[in-house]
């Protein structure tokens, strides 16, 4: 099975904050690595997961001991007083903690969890995970969240399926897989703790946080196609045309939609004599972070104004173009420069990647999942 | 810290919570002082409010104040903090006042546990089977509270809430009854002093005329009796329940004397031979005796009943010098003993100690000079008849037990021949008592008969007293049991015989034989007076006989209630166990219990597991499909290999024209139903299509 630490970013809240110093604290990490490891190998992640044995654990809650403290006293009453009543109560309340171990175990098991669509999000921002649950029966009061923090509760009552979003805040860029999460339940009666750490095979960009600064390069006109007039350009209107896939949705024509229910796209004719590029030595000096977050922000920017760029990075150049996904190609490029391929889809292997980065272009996007807007 | 004050205990466990307050509380009230229960509804009503956001909870300071004016308040009443009384009292007000403070998750499963708690006390002062059962309502409520605190605060189902309740205790049951057989009952860890219970009815160790009268107009039970083997009961004329023996008459009341019979010196623990029992003293347990076991309601008293000459193997039990049985404690719960007693009984036949002879001669220096002259006729009459010589009046040896026998005899006659009457429309009596009874009066009760009796002999210098118990009792025909009732209170005499010891005189019997033949109420029925103070008691109506079966049934469910659950105690744990299993120990047992309970968890998951599985495999379309298939294959239109819902649908239309609406209407919601399964308004869908292939 592959290992966790494949250079990605598996971002979680508690480990962010997290500050290593101190024997003791790596101690603790190591004895964290190791049931992290442990963990892991037990309960591999997947796309979809159902809950069973296998992956619940169960401990009575503190509750539950103060519940049992109070059967023991009532049988030492009983007991003392000689009254087969009283530790009738006292037995029936151990029976009632007996059996709500197999009520809270089953509330979990049989919970199916599917990974659902993420949205990607910028550094600073919170990645959207969400999750599909279905179940052939009831299921009630089983919080799902992150440790530490407000976890959100889930009920299956009347109907067999639910949905949930994990909103995670992230802090670093590149490729933000959905971090081990916990399911929990105390239900029916708060005696016991069934919990289960999930692991849905999920994962989201995260792109730079986009820094606003001018571009200080003059654009000069670059290419072969430099001063001829585009028909593309975004200056004035020019007409309409058939809607195509990859035009910026900022550009169909709405009001013709409601009135031909048929798709189309704005067209401007200008005179835009130029196909910017957005190089990387424009910021050159500054830290690698400093110069994603900028180039993000131009990209943003330049997708805004339906400008044709085009972006050259180390090792990576986007063909200029435009459109949706011509941003998401170039935001995505910008998240993982520096980082490891991505996992397209499934299980990353992570086996024998140099570091190398890929050359994306425009022509052939790899299909990127949870990428979708 | 915002987050936490915020906590609302959710709506569904509030309301669960607050009826089981109620009605934990209920059973409570009649021993509860009046101002705790109004701090308990106030309580309420706050709690109410707090969650209608109307009021806020009490800040600290009302808080402090109010919890320590109530244990000022509990310790002024009751004059202690601990015991049973005060400690639910305590107990009570706590869960009051928990419900006050709920400020976290932690503060509201506290007001649940202390629930449980408040339940648990009241078997400290009613054990009967109804108020279990009651009690196992509340408990239902408790745990449904509890529920609530664990479900989401938007659930608003409370039955739903009340039926997960009763299923999770459902399967509680069968486990608590096995811990309850198994779990090794070991004597109680630290000794305790109860407190004084409340007054209860039942015998007093003081007769004045007329205390026994009252008695007799309860119909409260006293205590049963399960002979063993169940068909050696004896007559009706046998049955006299010895519980008090009174040799200490002042002029007006008979009391137990100065002597203290149930101290030590006068009491024999231990199942072996009392000193003062000569060698030869019939306690034999041979075939002439009777065994059997008695389940006596609490008496706060330390007596326990039997028949004459009884004793008792068990530990918590002696025997006095005046042969009666005694409990180590005062008995405040209902309590069980086995009793021997022998058929034919002869005590102290031998040889009467001279300071009991004091005792059973004591008469007042003075009073009731005709009694005195009556006495002193009587005896020169018997002795007349009998023509012996001394007079023994004067004399305090001698034996000479035929005059003693023919005097009896004329006491008894006196009864038998005199018109006495037999009521419980007492006249008043005062200044020379015994006189005014024997001689102008001349009714009574059983009591005033025996005391004259007593009275009589001893004026004649007979050692005489009074046994003061229960006489007869009703065999319930469906356990085999006696039940005996306080009404079927009594009181006779008993005269120490020169060769015979304590001979047993009932000069009621005299006086109204069916008394003691066939119970009060033949005695009373002319008057009727027999329980005329309480006209609903089903004892009153004898004569139907369906009432009678019902009482005699439900009677029966007591009997086997006290007998096998509240007398289930270590020594009927080791007896069970022997039976069923032979000897085990300590390690055995845990061994047993362990793999018992183990079985029990196992099968209930199993059993989950199959059901589980069972709905997984049929979702409730899919059933009520399966259910039409079959209904309409019934009907000779089976459903074809591959065939889709909507064309067998078609089929049915084409085949069964009258139903053709029906079968549209299940077209479109089966369509409905399996393929949009995410309409909000599914269960209701569900239930239509369960309603329409049902109607078909």
């Amino acid at each position: 099975m592959a290992s966790d630490d494949s250079g990605l970013n598996s971002d979680s809240p508690q480990r962010d904050q997290r500050t290593r110093s101190g024997r003791f604290d790596s101690l603790r990490g190591w004895f964290r690595q190791r049931f992290e490891r442990w963990l892991s190998h037990r309960l591999p992640r997947s796309r979809i997961t159902t809950l069973n044995q296998r992956r619940i654990f169960i401990i009575p809650s503190r509750n539950g001991g103060l519940f049992l403290l109070m059967a023991g006293v009532l049988f030492l009453g009983g007991i003392n007083y000689g009254n087969s009543l009283i530790l009738m109560v006292a037995m029936l309340l151990v029976s009632l903690f007996l059996v709500s171990i197999l009520h809270t175990y089953r509330n979990l098991s049989g919970l199916t969890l599917e990974a659902g669509r993420t949205g990607p999000a910028f550094v600073g921002q919170q990645v959207a995970f969400a999750i599909h649950f279905s179940s052939n029966r009831q299921h009630e009061a089983i919080s799902i969240g992150w440790p530490e923090q407000p976890s959100q509760q889930l009920n299956l009552l009347d109907s067999r399926r639910d949905e949930m979003t994990l909103m995670l805040p992230v802090s670093r860029r590149g490729l933000c897989r959905f971090p081990r999460f916990k399911v929990e339940s105390t239900f029916p009666l708060g005696l016991l703790r069934a919990w289960s750490w999930i692991e849905l095979d999920a994962q989201s960009l995260v792109y730079p946080r986009p820094i606003e600064a001018a571009y200080p390069l003059s654009e000069a006109p670059q290419g072969d196609h430099g001063d001829r007039v585009s028909r593309e350009g975004s200056d004035d209107f020019d007409g309409l045309r058939r809607y195509q896939e990859g035009d910026s949705f900022k550009r169909i024509a709405w009001k013709s939609y409601a009135r031909h229910r048929q798709l189309h796209s704005k067209t401007f004719a200008g005179y835009q004599a130029q196909e910017h590029w957005l190089e990387w030595q424009a910021y050159s000096g500054m830290a690698i972070e400093s110069r994603l977050g900028r180039l993000c922000h131009q990209v943003l920017q330049r997708d805004r104004q339906g400008q044709r760029f085009g972006l050259r990075i180390p090792g990576l150049e986007v063909m200029p173009s435009r459109g949706d996904s011509h941003r998401q190609h170039c935001l995505r490029a910008l998240a993982l420069y520096g980082l490891a391929p991505p996992a397209v889809s499934g299980v990353a292997t992570g086996s024998d990647h140099d570091g190398k980065p890929d050359r994306v272009t425009a022509s052939d996007p790899p299909p990127l999942q949870g990428d979708t807007l | 810290m915002s987050a936490v004050l915020l906590y609302q205990i959710p709506r569904n466990s509030l309301f669960w919570l607050l009826a089981s307050m109620f009605a934990a509380i209920v059973p409570h009230a009649g021993r509860l002082p009046l101002w705790l229960l109004l701090v308990c509804l106030l309580c309420g009503c706050w709690r109410l409010m707090v969650y209608r956001g109307r009021w806020s909870l009490p800040g600290m300071l009302v808080r402090a104040v109010l919890v320590l004016s109530g244990f000022a308040a509990v310790y002024g009443h009751y004059g202690t903090l601990l015991g049973p009384e005060a400690g639910s009292a305590l107990l009570v007000l706590g869960f009051c006042f928990k419900l006050m403070e709920t400020h976290q998750p932690r503060d509201a499963f506290i007001v649940v546990v202390l629930g449980y708690f408040v339940v648990a006390t009241s078997f400290f002062f009613d054990q009967y089977l109804v108020s279990a059962a009651y009690m196992g309502l509340v408990c239902i409520m408790i745990t449904a509270a509890l529920l609530g605190l664990n479900q989401s605060p938007l659930h608003t189902h409370p039955r739903r809430t009340l039926m997960i309740s009763l299923r999770l205790l459902g399967q509680s049951v069968p486990l608590m009854v096995v811990l309850f057989v198994l779990v090794p009952r070991i004597g109680p860890v630290w000794s305790l002093d109860l407190g004084s219970g409340n007054a209860r009815t039942g015998l007093s160790d003081r007769i004045t005329p007329g205390d026994i009268a009252n008695l007799s107009r309860s119909d409260a039970r006293a205590f049963r009796v399960a002979f063993d083997p169940p068909a050696t009961v004896p007559p009706p004329s046998q049955r006299y329940w010895r519980a008090l023996v009174l040799s200490h008459y002042d002029g007006r009341t008979w009391s137990r004397g100065s002597v203290d019979m149930d101290a030590e010196p006068m009491v024999h623990w231990g199942s072996d031979r009392p000193p003062w029992l000569s060698s030869t003293a019939n306690d034999n347990s041979g075939p002439n005796s009777y065994r059997y076991q008695v389940t006596m309601e609490p008496t706060d008293q330390r007596w326990l009943f039997a028949m004459e000459g009884s004793w008792s193997g068990d530990s918590g039990v002696g025997r006095s010098r005046d042969h009666r049985l005694l409990s180590r404690t005062e008995v405040r719960q209902t309590f069980s003993y086995r009793v021997e007693s022998p058929t034919v009984v002869a005590l102290d036949q031998h040889k009467l100690p001279g300071w009991l002879r004091r005792i059973n001669l004591q008469l007042p220096s003075d009073g009731d000079p005709q009694s005195r002259q009556l006495a002193k006729r009587l005896w020169q009459q018997a002795e007349s008849q009998v023509g012996a010589g001394a007079a023994r009046i004067t004399a305090v040896q001698g034996p000479s037990s035929e005059v003693d026998e023919r005097y009896i005899a004329q006491v008894m006659a006196l009864f038998a021949q005199q018109p006495f009457r037999y009521t419980l429309r007492l006249p008043r009596l005062s200044g020379d008592r015994i006189d005014q009874f024997l001689l102008q009066s001349r009714s009574g009760f059983c009591s005033h008969f025996a005391g004259a009796f007593v009275y009589l002999m001893r004026a004649a210098g007979l050692p005489a007293r009074i046994v003061a118990g229960y006489q007869g009792g009703e065999i319930n025909p469906l356990g085999g049991y006696l039940s005996v009732h306080q009404f079927d209170a009594h009181a006779w005499a008993e005269v120490w015989l020169e060769g015979r010891g304590w001979v047993r005189f009932d000069p009621t019997a005299q006086v109204a034989p069916e008394r003691v033949e066939q119970g009060v109420e033949q005695a009373l029925l002319e008057e009727g007076s027999f329980l005329d103070s309480s006209p609903l008691s089903p004892l009153r109506y004898r004569h139907l006989a369906w009432l009678t079966q019902l009482r005699l049934s439900w009677d029966y469910l007591n009997f086997s209630w006290h007998r096998w659950v509240l007398g289930y105690d270590a020594k009927a744990q080791q007896k069970l166990l022997l039976r069923w299993l032979g000897k085990v120990d300590f390690r055995q047992l845990g061994l047993l219990l362990f793999l018992t309970v183990g079985t029990l968890l196992a099968g209930l998951a199993l059993w989950q597991l199959y059901w589980d599985r069972r709905l997984s495999h049929r979702d409730p379309v899919l059933r009520s499909y399966h259910r039409l298939c079959h209904k309409m294959s019934k009907r000779g239109v089976s459903v074809l290999e591959g065939e889709s819902p909507s064309s067998y649908l078609a089929r049915l239309q084409q085949r069964f024209p009258e139903l053709t609406g029906s079968f549209k209407q299940l077209d479109s919601l089966l369509v409905a139903l399996f393929y949009q399964p995410h309409t909000t308004n599914r269960a209701k869908q569900v239930k239509q299509l369960r309603q329409l292939v049902g109607r078909l």
